[in-house]
């Protein structure tokens, strides 16, 4: 008698350790191709269409017995369809946006664990399509953000540049008689502003400057005084250094920084900052440091350099960005300071031999 | 060409633009002062009566891109009843500034790029303008701009061109009340009724 409750005892251990063995394995292989969906989506860049097409073997490792699909992308549909369509299928939509994914899943016959198996990998899958969907939304958004940003900005200085334009040729169309030195006089005084604001146009569309453009030498107490003069911010400069820079790359970069100084001030009613500049001559770079007297300070310093964010609802956000690509294109650096103690400061290192 | 009875103001961020500007007007022999933002510009507009003409880019800092403070200088203009002429001159969207300039009462508006010409002319016109409306006010009469909701049917615009009547002849009287309730031909009583109605102050 007892002989045979131990062969039931046996028995019973050999039939959990076989389940148990079965599921591990189930469960691995389930495993396994869960992140083999993941792997996949990230080598297609997640790419909703790419994903879709190769998703397919698989999903059919995993026990699916077909799968058809029909993406409406932005206007363009396109369709898949694989395995076989036997029995009812799962239907499963999802929308974002302009994109449309419909599916339909045939599963086999499953009674058992590995129809539970198969769920999960479907809404893994489903998952992963829905997460592409939204980053390409989200994308779209933020370059259409971006252009109508640029564009407005663009929009209001090229009409100012147009009108510049205009009146000028109305006035050497028709110079009255015994004027002529009067037009001259005032056209150089206007020709000079209106070259630095196409400066700016130029420079926010290329983003960065020409690393083969010719070395200029540019003495930097007379361009800061030039562009503190031009933003109307009164400025105390110590030092003074020689550099060479190609292109404008220095103007531009210089320009940026000030220029926030200015905006922040009229946008705060805060009267116009005294700027405190300090110039260094080391070894083998120039350092610049901008500071204000007011102890301007920025709201979210961590952000100061991300392109397209600014604290000023009319600002495009670019002009740091690009001041600190800029320098960096020729061997300088950009950095900002600010803690608890200390105001906003900016930082160049620009080299001695660009 | 009319004789100047008055001067410019030029209230454009762009300095480039603001200088070819002053330069293209000045060769016509108008006085023009120049002013890059709001502030600026009603400060010199409190200070100088002198001042006629107000040339005014909608796009000004801290919001060179939009319109919003180009028309808040207007309507600062017109609800300081300053006897001005208000011409805008703007790259920013036409069909909305447009609309806006007209509503806050601007005499007319320009888009960019516009030839000397044309804002010549619109000049000429606003001194015109101004030349009529002040020999009208030798006759007594006073013209106002009042915007009217029709839907609101005659109270609301009633009341609203008494507010502003009283406050131009209030304006034009530098405040005296005597004169004002003479001119409008009430009572004293009346003025200080209505100053009191309106929240009218000496300030305003």
């Amino acid at each position: 008698m007892i002989e045979q409750i131990y062969l039931a005892f046996i028995l019973m251990g050999i039939t959990i350790a076989a389940v148990v063995a079965a599921l591990w394995y189930q469960a691995r292989k389930a495993s396994r191709i869960n992140l083999g969906l993941i792997r996949l989506n990230e080598q297609c860049n997640f790419d909703t269409p790419m994903f879709l097409e190769q998703a397919w073997p698989l999903l059919e490792q995993a026990g699916l017995m077909g799968l058809n699909w029909r993406l409406d992308w932005f206007g363009i549909v396109k369709q898949g369809s694989y395995g076989r369509h036997l029995h009812a299928s799962t239907y499963k939509e999802i929308e974002v946006a302009e994109m449309k994914l419909t599916m339909n899943f045939y599963q086999r016959d499953n009674r058992g664990e590995q129809r539970y198996f198969e769920e999960t990998l479907i809404e893994t899958f489903l998952l992963l399509l829905r997460t592409d969907m939204l980053i390409k939304a989200s994308a779209i958004d933020a370059t259409f953000s971006q252009m109508s940003k640029l564009n407005l900005f663009l929009q209001h200085d090229i009409k100012n540049i147009a009108q510049f334009i205009q009146l000028m040729a109305d006035q050497l169309a028709t110079v009255p008689a015994g004027k002529e030195q009067k037009i001259l006089t005032h056209l150089r005084r206007a020709a000079p502003l209106i070259r630095h604001r196409a400066d700016r146009i130029v420079h926010t569309l290329t983003a960065g400057s020409n690393p083969h453009e010719a070395l200029r030498a540019i003495q930097l107490r007379v361009v800061l005084s030039s562009l503190c003069a031009l933003h109307e911010l009164e400025v105390q400069i110590e030092g003074d250094a020689l550099i060479h820079s190609a292109g404008t790359t220095i103007d531009t970069a210089l320009d940026n920084i000030l220029k926030n100084y200015h905006d922040a001030s009229v946008r705060e009613h805060t009267g116009q900052p005294l700027m405190m500049i300090t110039i260094e001559t080391h070894a083998q770079h120039v350092s610049i440091a901008i500071t204000a007297s007011n102890g301007s300070r920025a709201p979210a310093l961590e952000r100061l350099f991300e392109p397209f964010w600014s604290s000023d609802a009319a600002g495009l956000g670019i002009g740091l960005y690009q001041a600190k690509q800029m320098l960096e294109m020729q061997g300088g650096s950009l950095q900002v300071t600010q803690d608890a103690d200390t105001p906003l400061r900016f930082t160049i290192m620009f080299p001695l031999q660009a | 060409m009319m004789q100047h009875v008055g001067e410019i103001l030029l209230v454009e961020d762009d300095p480039g633009l603001r200088t070819m500007l002053r330069g293209m007007l000045e060769l016509h022999d108008y006085v023009v002062s120049e002013a890059q933002q709001r502030e600026t510009a009603l400060h010199m507009l409190r200070a100088n009566p002198a001042i006629r003409i107000v040339i005014l880019d909608f796009g000004l800092p801290p919001h060179a891109h939009d319109i919003t403070e180009g028309l808040a200088t207007l309507k600062a203009i017109q609800s300081e009843i300053m006897a001005v002429k208000v011409i805008v001159l703007t790259g920013q969207d036409e069909e909305a500034a447009a609309l806006e300039a007209i509503r806050e009462g601007a005499f007319d508006f320009l888009a960019k790029p516009a030839s000397s010409d044309t804002i010549l002319r619109a000049i000429e016109r606003a001194f015109l303008f101004l030349q009529k409306e002040n020999e009208l006010s030798l006759q007594g009469i006073t013209r106002i701009a009042v915007n009217a909701q029709v839907a609101d049917g005659l109270k609301g615009i009633r009341t609203d061109a008494e507010e502003r009547l009283v406050r131009q002849i209030l304006k034009e009287t530098g405040f005296n009340v005597y004169q004002s309730a003479k001119r409008l031909g009430v009572k004293r009583e009346n003025i200080y009724y209505f100053m009191k109605k309106f929240g009218i102050a000496r300030d305003d």
